[in-house]
Parts: C-alpha cells; structure tokens; sequence
C-alpha cells in the first residue's frame, strides 16, 4: 500500500476530486494548508511596492491506495493539477505498512 | 409538539397513599393536576418479598431490585408511548424512585437492630434534594440524597452509611449522597455552591422531619439571606461556568437538554435566585407575587414541559442518561411526533425551531430575571446614585444601562416609535436596557401591529448606522421580538434550523453573530477591518447583512428569494433606489465572492474581470467583502482559518484594484514614512548650505507628497517619485517634459508626460488623442495631478509598429506629438488624417462579452465622482471616453487605465470645473448617458468618428 500525499492549488480541488473519482479512488482527506517552495511566497512587485506573502494558501489531499493504483492516481493528480507554472505543488508517495478499519477491525486492502 | 390528553393515567392504582415521611416540601414543584400515580402495586411486592423470603442470597436480592427497577422504567416508558405530559411522567418517577430508595433503606435497615433502628429514625432524616427534591426525575437521572443526623449518633449513621451507599450502588441507584448534621451542611454548602444551590429543594423521604425543617431554616438563614448577593453570583457563576463547557450558545445544533443555554438548568437557575429574594421557587407563587409576569410563567412552564418531554424521550431511547439531542436523536423524534414535511422545511427542521422557540424564551426570560436580581455591591449603588443623570424628561442613564421610573413607564413605550426612540438612545449613549424597560418594551410589543412608519424606518436605520452597539441593539430587539415588527420577514427565520453537517447554529442566531462578528472587525488590524472601517454607509451593510439569509427556509434559492425580500423590506424602510440597489446586491451576491475567492483561481484577470464588472463600484465590493468574511465567521467557531482569510483578502486586492483605480488601503502610513525618507534623501543635499535651506526644501517635499493621490504614491516606486520630482521642482511656466522609454520584456513603451498646470485642462484626452492618432495601443494608464495642478501621466503602449525594438528616434517622434498636441499647435483630428490607414482598423469580435457598462459612484471617494468604464477594447476607445468627460466639462483628477485581453476597465476620478465632487443624481445619470452614448456611437463608427 502506499500513502499518496499531494499538495496542490486550492482551485484544482475539484477538479482533482473527480479525476480520482472516475478511476475509481475514493477515500481521501483534505486539509487546508499554507507553505512555500520554489514559489516562495510570491514576491510581487505590487504596484512599485514589493511585498512578500510568506506562505501561499494550498489545498494537501491524501489518500491511500494499493500498489496496483499508486501509480494511476499519481498520473491523474499530475495531469489535473499542472498548469505548467510554478506553484502547481508537489505528490509525496510513501510505502505504508497497515491499514486498519477502526469499525470493523478491518486490516490491509481490505480496510482501504 | 402535540399534547395529547392522558387518559391511561387510572391503568394505574392511584389510591395508593404517598410514601412514608414526604413532606410540604420547600419547592412546591408544578406538578400538574392529575391525582399522583405511585407504583403501589410493585412496592407492595417488593415488601411482600422481601419479608417471606429473608434467606435470598446477597445476589438475588441485587438481582430481584435490578428488575424492580426496570419495572419502573418500564412503566415510565410506557406512560411515554400513551402521550402522558413530560412533568407527569417525571412526578410519577419522582414518586416511584423515593419509593424504591425508601425500600433499599429499609431493606438495610434490617440489618440493625431495633434499638438502633428506632434511634436512627428518630435523630436522622434521608432528604431528597436537587432535581430529586425537585420532584422532576428523568428516567435515568441521579438521586440527589442527604443524610442528616444529630451529633450524637455519629457512629450509628456512618454504619449505617458505610452499608447503604453499596446497597445503593448495586440496586442501580447511582447516589450523590453526603451525610451533614444541619450545622454541617451549613458551612459545607457556603464552601460549595453546588450543594447550596441544591439545597434550594429539600423533600423528607424517611425519619426525622425535624431535622429537615431545621435543615432548611439554617440553610435559608445562613447560606442564602446573611449572603444573598454571594449566593446569587455563585449560582450565575457556576452557571456560567456549566454554559461554557455545554455550549454557551442556545441554538447550538445539538443541544444538551438539561445544560446549554435555554435549557432545563436555565430555569432552575431563575428558580434558585427567586428563593433567594423570596423564599419560593415555585414559577406559580412567583407569578401570583408578581414578579414574573403571567406571560412570562406560562411561557416557561410550556418551556419546562416541552424539554421534560424531549429529556425523557432521550433517557428512554438511549437507555442510559443522555441529554444530548444530537441529530441522530432530532431525526428519530421528528418522524416519532409525525411532523409532516412543509415547503422548503424539514420535519426534523420544524421539530428543531419549536424547540429552540422554548429554549430561547426560556433563556431570555431567565437572563432578564437574573440580571433584574442581581444585587449591587454598597460601592456600586453609591456610584450609580452618584453618576446617574436625566436623559430627558424620563430616562435616567447609569453605568452602561438605561433606566426609567416605574411610573414613567406608561408614559414612553406605548408605540412602535415610542420603543425604538428607548433603543435608539441606548444605541447613542452606547448602553443597554434596563430588564424594566424590556419588559415592558416586550409586553407593548406583543399587541403592536407590525410594519414601519415613516419615522421607525428613519429611527431604525439610523441604530443600524451607529457602531459598536447595534449588534447589541439589534439582538435585544430580536429578543423583544421588536425586530419582526420593522421587518415581519424576521419572523420566518427565528429559530429556522438548517439541517446539515456545516451549520452550527440556526439562522436567527446566526445572523446575529455575523452582525457581532463584522461590528467587531472594527478593532481588528486586518485587511477586513479596515474595509470595514473605510465603509461609508455601515447601515446598508448592516441590513444586508440583517436580511442576508431571510430567504432561507423555502424552496427557491435563498440568495434569489432574499434578494427580492430585500427589495420589499428597503421599500417598506422607505430607502432610496440607490440605497435599495446596494442592500439587494449585497444579499442576492451574498456567497459569490466566497464562491469565486475559495474555488476559483483568483490570480486569473478574467476571473477578477468578470466579477469586478458584477459589482460595479469600490464601496459595494468593501461591503461585500466584510459581509462574506462575517458570514463565513458567523457559520461557527474555526470556519474562518487564516486559510480563507488570506485567500479572499488577495482576491479583494486584486478586485479592488480594478474597480478603484487604487489598491485596499492598509499598511499606509509605513509606506508614506518610507517614500518621505527616501525623497528627503534624493532632494535634500547632503550637505546643505543652511538648515534653513534644507526646511524649506523638507516642507516642499512634504507639501507635494500631501497632494499627490494614493494611487500615485502607492504605485510609483519611490525613486521614480524623487525624479518626479525633481523635474516638477525645476519646471518653468509652460514646459512640458516627456520621457519615453521602451521596455524590452514587456514590449511595451512608456511614456511619462510631466507638464506645467496650463496645460492640465483637457490634457489628459490630448495625450491619448495623439497616442491613438499615431497608432499607439494604449494598454494602461495613471493619471494624476500634483499639488501645484501639474500633470504626471504615465501611459503604458505598443507601438504596433515596430514588432521588436522601438528605436529612439520613433521614441522621441512621438513624444513631439504629444507635446504639440498638449500645445494645441496640432488637433487630434489633423493626425488622425494625416496618419490615416485604410482598411486596417477593423475591430475584433470581442471574446469575453462582457456587456459595456457605466457606473457612477458617488459612494467610494469623499472629494471626487467615480466615472467606471467597463467596455470592449478597441483602437481609439480611450481617446472617445475621455474626449466624452472633457466635453461634459468634468476634470480628472486621477485616472487608471487597465486592460485585461480585449476587455477595458478605466476608473476616473473626476470634480466639475471648480474641483467639487458631483452628487447630483440627475448630474450622475446624465454622466452616465452620454458616456453610454458616445460609446456606442463609437462602437458604430470607430475611426470615422475622428476624423469627420
């Protein structure tokens, strides 16, 4: 199983959602957070004045998935959430060793 | 909830006499008429069993009182499912828990001796106390019990309590039990107000009835009248104190029956301080006292009743103690109770808002009675006599509250009027009303017919416009129902329940919140705050905000049904067409800002365009935008994250920027004392001849920055102010300098025309005359004037020309042009002919649509109109926009030029001839019309116009 951790623009949520949806992911969390890479808190030449805006609001959505569909949900996020331009975020993928359905006491692929 | 009549009472045997040693007791508790049903039959049992079979063992008698038990619950539930009244069922309960407990005592009593047994009667009492003195018992409430005994048998009763606490424990009983002799209890219920506040209710069980009449004559002497100020704040803070842990907000929407705001506790909490003034608790002896008004008692025993009902319902089903009406629960009890669906509302919605009807009436009327019988400390009082005043004939005015004789109250709250002048001036003096005047504010209310007059319109505006206390103003008038007779709409949303996973509270609560949250943006240093604090009409944004939802609980739309809601309200209000446009605006656009900021890309300029175009001026976008921010507060506690905060301030900078020429304003100081320093430095020798010299220069500097507009100073980058000047300071009447410069990553050329001040009139539509005469596509612009009236133009173009390099000598050609046109040596019609092209300058069909649109806003700027200019860009607009301004005789003191693809916004801020700001609103439309005219013509003829 792999953990799937994205950090995409807060407007491709939708879009993301869906893109999951139609291949046939549907778990995920989604958390509202704010940071900076390469994008660095956009130094905007506002108006003569430059200001710094530290941290740039994103959207952090992760999911679990098995091996098999690691590699199609990571596509799908990458192709719905570019647009070529710097701050389209960044996939995090992380082996994960258990997976428990707290209800049920479901373990493995079979809690997913 | 309907109440049916109890006709299976008499399937029980009521002739059973009350257990043993119930006496008077303290709290008359309601309990209704009907003869008091008692478990005759099964106690009679027990007993029976009890005595023949003595050789049961220590488990089956746990077991034989386990099922006893159950048979008690059983009974409850089936008086339940017969429709029997909430309080008959709890007084029925009352009575078969005493005597159960009464069974269990005896029971272990028999373990004594019959010495000790009679001693222990006759200098000992087992009391009732609490809700179990009370007489009110849920099904699977707690027994509230205290033991009192005489000193002397000290060793008797702490056997005897060592043996019945796990006798109690195992019969199912879950016991808060203490053992006190009456001094004892005294001083323990000083220490703890939790039991003083229980011993309010005391009910012999068994023994020495004595022993609770002393019990309750020390109590009442000691614990309550020697300290009635300490033992009232006590109860209020403990009080206080369970609200916050359980919700301190009524219409929370999943109330705790017995804790949160309005609930069962609210009325105990009422019945505690009346014992303390007047020895009763009772809500009928209170009525017959008058201290509570009729209305007031009945409202509350309907409440009590109501909510008993709704807890026993919750012990039953969940077969355990909960008070919590969770969702779960509101769903089961709605389909439970039949309550058929209506048009755009739920059962579990109209289930909910009759609930919250009886909690908020029961905590209105407990908070007034409550803040009525607070006592004043001797310095308070003092201070109040000492600074009290007369507020006209009748109003006295002390420490934040408003006040009348007694006698003066038939005098001043007879009309609609008559009340809200009394809230009007608590809304000016910034204090709040006395519990007096509500009350009396709320019994005229009642039989007042609804609707404004002429006069509450203008009375009701004007508390909408004072700051800081109309949300307070605004809740007591909702609390008085005084609200639903300016705006009867008010009605359908009291108590409305929105029944899903994102809402906390109802809509009425709701919208009260969201005014206290956006009153209180204005202490915050913040983006929203400062829109806030830079909105001029806070009144229309406060009734937008008032009527924003009101169209919730039907079918349609809310935003649609509010926005025509709106529009009968503002009517009624007797608003002006301008002012009716801007609250109808605000509420039928109430969720697209939130919509577009928190899903949408709001660095994309179309998106920013589009809505821009939507909202027409700088004023409605800043009341939009606080009214988003407050009614995603207003949802309830963390909805509003710095997440969403940053992202709708970024999009209300871009938006304000388009709509306003001018970005949002905060932070603006710091950059002014940065730009100063930095001038100061550049114009300022570093070595001056004389200080003298050096101040004269300072003040100059200082002089011009005051003059020039924020847009100027918050677009130029300070070193490009110092050059400006520099040049400005060394200019000689009648010079016109223009610095063209091309920009190679842009590919577009800057022209920046500073000219004497002869030249300011009309200027600005000669430059762009000649800019559009010699092909240049004008891409922006910023316009401004200094202090002295000299021009600073900056013009943003391609030269469509030249596809790479712009050279110099093109540069300087044009820059000739505009010198002469500014000179007048040369019309923008001679070069048009001179450089007339045939064939070339057909228009594209626009790609965004965006209809052309004029606005005129009067609202944004204090010293000059806003002329806003939403079109289709084509060569030649802005030089037909502004020849069309200069024509209407108007100056522009400031202008920004935008395009954004093909579609223009210009911002103009103009003054007539002598630099007034216009207001006529026949002035305005015609501004407005002619603009729409010539810019249609234009869109007819384009070019030909120029040069026929």
């Amino acid at each position: 199983m792999k953990k799937i951790e994205a950090i995409i623009r807060h407007y491709k949520l939708e879009e993301v959602k869906n893109g999951l949806n139609e291949i046939g992911i549907q778990g995920m969390t989604v958390t509202e957070v704010r940071g900076f890479g390469r994008q660095r808190g956009h130094k905007e030449v506002y108006r003569g004045a430059e200001y710094t805006v530290d941290f740039l609001p994103k959207v952090k959505l992760e999911l679990v998935v098995s091996e098999d569909d690691a590699g199609k949900a990571i596509e799908k996020i990458t192709e719905v959430a570019r647009t070529g331009n710097i701050g389209d975020g960044k996939i995090f993928v992380t082996d994960l060793s258990e997976v428990i359905r707290i209800r049920t006491g479901e373990t493995g692929g079979e809690a997913l | 909830m309907r109440q049916r009549e109890v006709t299976s009472l008499c399937l029980f045997d009521c002739a059973g006499s009350t257990p043993s040693g119930k006496s008077a007791s303290v709290v008359a508790a309601s309990r209704g008429t009907i003869a008091l049903p008692t478990i005759f039959i099964s106690y009679a049992s027990m007993r029976t069993v009890s005595t023949t079979m003595s050789t049961e063992t220590p488990a089956e008698r746990i077991q034989r009182r386990k099922q006893a038990l159950e048979k008690i619950r059983e009974r409850a539930a089936k008086l339940f499912a017969e429709g029997a009244q909430g309080m008959q069922i709890a007084s029925w309960l009352s009575d078969a828990m005493d005597t159960y407990t009464i069974d269990i005592l005896k029971g272990t009593l028999e373990d004594f001796t019959e010495t000790e047994q009679s001693e222990l009667e006759q200098n000992s009492a087992m009391i009732a106390i609490g809700g179990s003195g009370r007489g009110e018992v849920a099904p699977y409430s707690d027994s509230d019990l205290i033991f009192i005994f005489q000193p002397r048998i000290a060793d008797l009763i702490s056997r005897l309590t060592k043996k019945i606490v796990p006798d109690f424990w195992d019969a199912g009983i879950k016991l808060g039990q203490r053992v006190h002799t009456v001094r004892d209890a005294a001083t323990s219920a000083i220490a703890d107000p939790h039991l003083a506040s229980s011993l309010v209710y005391v009910r012999t069980l068994w023994g020495n009835d004595d022993l609770a009449t002393q019990l309750k004559t020390q109590f009442y002497r000691k614990v309550v009248r020697a300290r009635r100020r300490i033992f009232v704040e006590d109860c209020i803070e403990g009080r206080n104190e369970e609200r916050s842990t359980h919700g301190a907000n009524g219409q929370q929407l999943e109330p705790d029956v017995k804790k949160s705001l309005g609930s069962l506790r609210d009325v105990h909490l009422l019945q505690w301080i009346a014992f303390a003034h007047y020895q009763t608790s009772d809500i009928d002896s209170l009525r017959r006292r008058n201290v509570l008004t009729p209305d007031d008692a009945s409202r509350l025993k309907r409440g009590v009743e109501f909510l008993t009902r709704v807890r026993i319902d919750l012990h039953l089903h969940a077969g355990k103690a909960n008070d919590t009406l969770s969702k779960d629960e509101q769903l089961r009890i709605a389909e439970a109770l039949e309550i058929s669906h209506v048009e755009g509302q739920r059962p579990v919605e109209r289930f909910m808002q009759e609930y919250f009807s009886h909690s908020m009436a029961i905590a209105e009327i407990s908070q007034r009675f409550v803040s009525r019988h607070r006592g004043r400390t001797i310095s308070s009082t003092l201070k109040r006599l000492v600074m009290s005043h007369r507020v006209n004939r009748y109003f006295a005015l002390s420490e934040g509250e408003l006040d009348v004789a007694p006698s003066h109250l038939p005098k001043i709250c007879n009309t609609l009027e008559d009340i809200l002048k009394i809230y009007h001036s608590a809304a000016m003096y910034q204090v709040s009303l006395s519990p007096r005047l509500i009350e009396a504010i709320k019994s005229t209310a009642r039989n007042l017919p609804s609707g404004p007059s002429p006069e509450t319109s203008r009375l009701f505006m004007e508390i909408l416009g004072t700051v800081g206390l109309c949300s307070v103003t605004v809740r007591s008038m909702h609390d008085t129902n005084v609200l639903e007779l300016v705006i009867p709409e008010w009605h359908r949303v009291r108590c409305l329940l929105q029944f899903n996973q994102y809402h906390h509270f109802t809509v009425d609560e709701h919208t009260l919140r969201c005014l206290e949250i956006c009153e209180g943006f204005a202490e915050e240093d913040s983006p929203v705050g400062a829109a806030y604090r830079n909105t001029h009409s806070k009144q229309l944004l406060h009734l937008a905000l008032i009527l924003h939802d009101a169209g919730k609980g039907f079918e349609e739309d809310h935003s649609e049904l509010g926005c025509r809601m709106a529009l009968d309200i503002c009517q009624r209000l007797k608003l002006n067409q301008h002012e009716i446009g801007i609250v109808c605006f605000l509420v039928h656009k109430h969720l697209k800002m939130a919509d577009l900021g928190f899903r949408y890309d709001t660095t994309d300029p179309q998106v920013v365009l589009e809505f821009s175009h939507e909202v027409g001026s700088a004023e409605k976008l800043r009341m939009l935008y606080v009214l988003t921010a407050a009614d995603v507060s207003g949802v309830g506690p963390g909805v509003w994250t710095a997440w969403k905060a940053d992202l709708l301030a970024d999009f209300y900078k871009r938006l304000m920027t388009t709509l306003s020429g001018l970005p949002p304003r905060f932070h603006e100081e710091e950059r002014l004392r940065e730009i100063r320093e930095h001038v100061y430095d550049s114009i300022v020798p570093q070595e001056p001849e004389s200080e003298e010299i050096a101040n004269s220069l300072r003040q100059w500097v200082d002089k011009q920055l005051d003059g020039f507009s924020s847009q100027y100073l918050t677009m130029t980058p300070p070193p490009m102010i110092a050059r400006d000047l520099d040049i400005i300071r060394s200019l000689e009447p009648g010079d016109i300098r223009v610095d063209g410069r091309y920009d190679q990553i842009s590919g577009t050329t800057d022209y920046h025309v500073i000219a004497d001040s002869q030249y300011s009139r009309g200027g600005f539509h000669r430059i762009s005359g000649m800019l559009t005469a010699r092909h240049m596509k004008i891409l922006g612009a910023e316009i401004t004037t200094s202090f002295d009236g000299v021009i600073v133009d900056t013009f943003h173009v391609i030269d469509e020309d030249f596809s790479g390099i712009v050279p110099q000598a093109r540069i300087d050609e044009v820059a000739d042009s505009i010198i002469q046109g500014l000179r007048q040596e040369v019309t923008a019609k001679e070069l048009f002919q001179k450089y007339r092209r045939f064939a070339t300058e057909a228009s594209e069909t626009p790609t965004m649509g965006l209809p052309t649109r004029v606005e005129v806003d009067t609202d944004t700027s204090d010293k000059s109109t806003i002329v806003l200019v939403f079109a289709h860009n084509r060569p030649g607009l802005l030089y037909t926009i502004s020849r069309t301004l200069f024509k209407l005789d108007l100056s522009i003191d400031l202008a920004r030029i935008s395009t954004h693809f093909d579609q223009v916004v210009d911002v103009f801020y103009v003054t007539d001839n002598e630099g007034r700001k216009i207001t006529s609103k026949e002035k305005c439309q015609s501004i407005c019309d002619r603009m729409m005219e010539e810019l249609e013509k234009f869109e007819q003829s384009t070019y030909r116009e120029f040069v026929s």
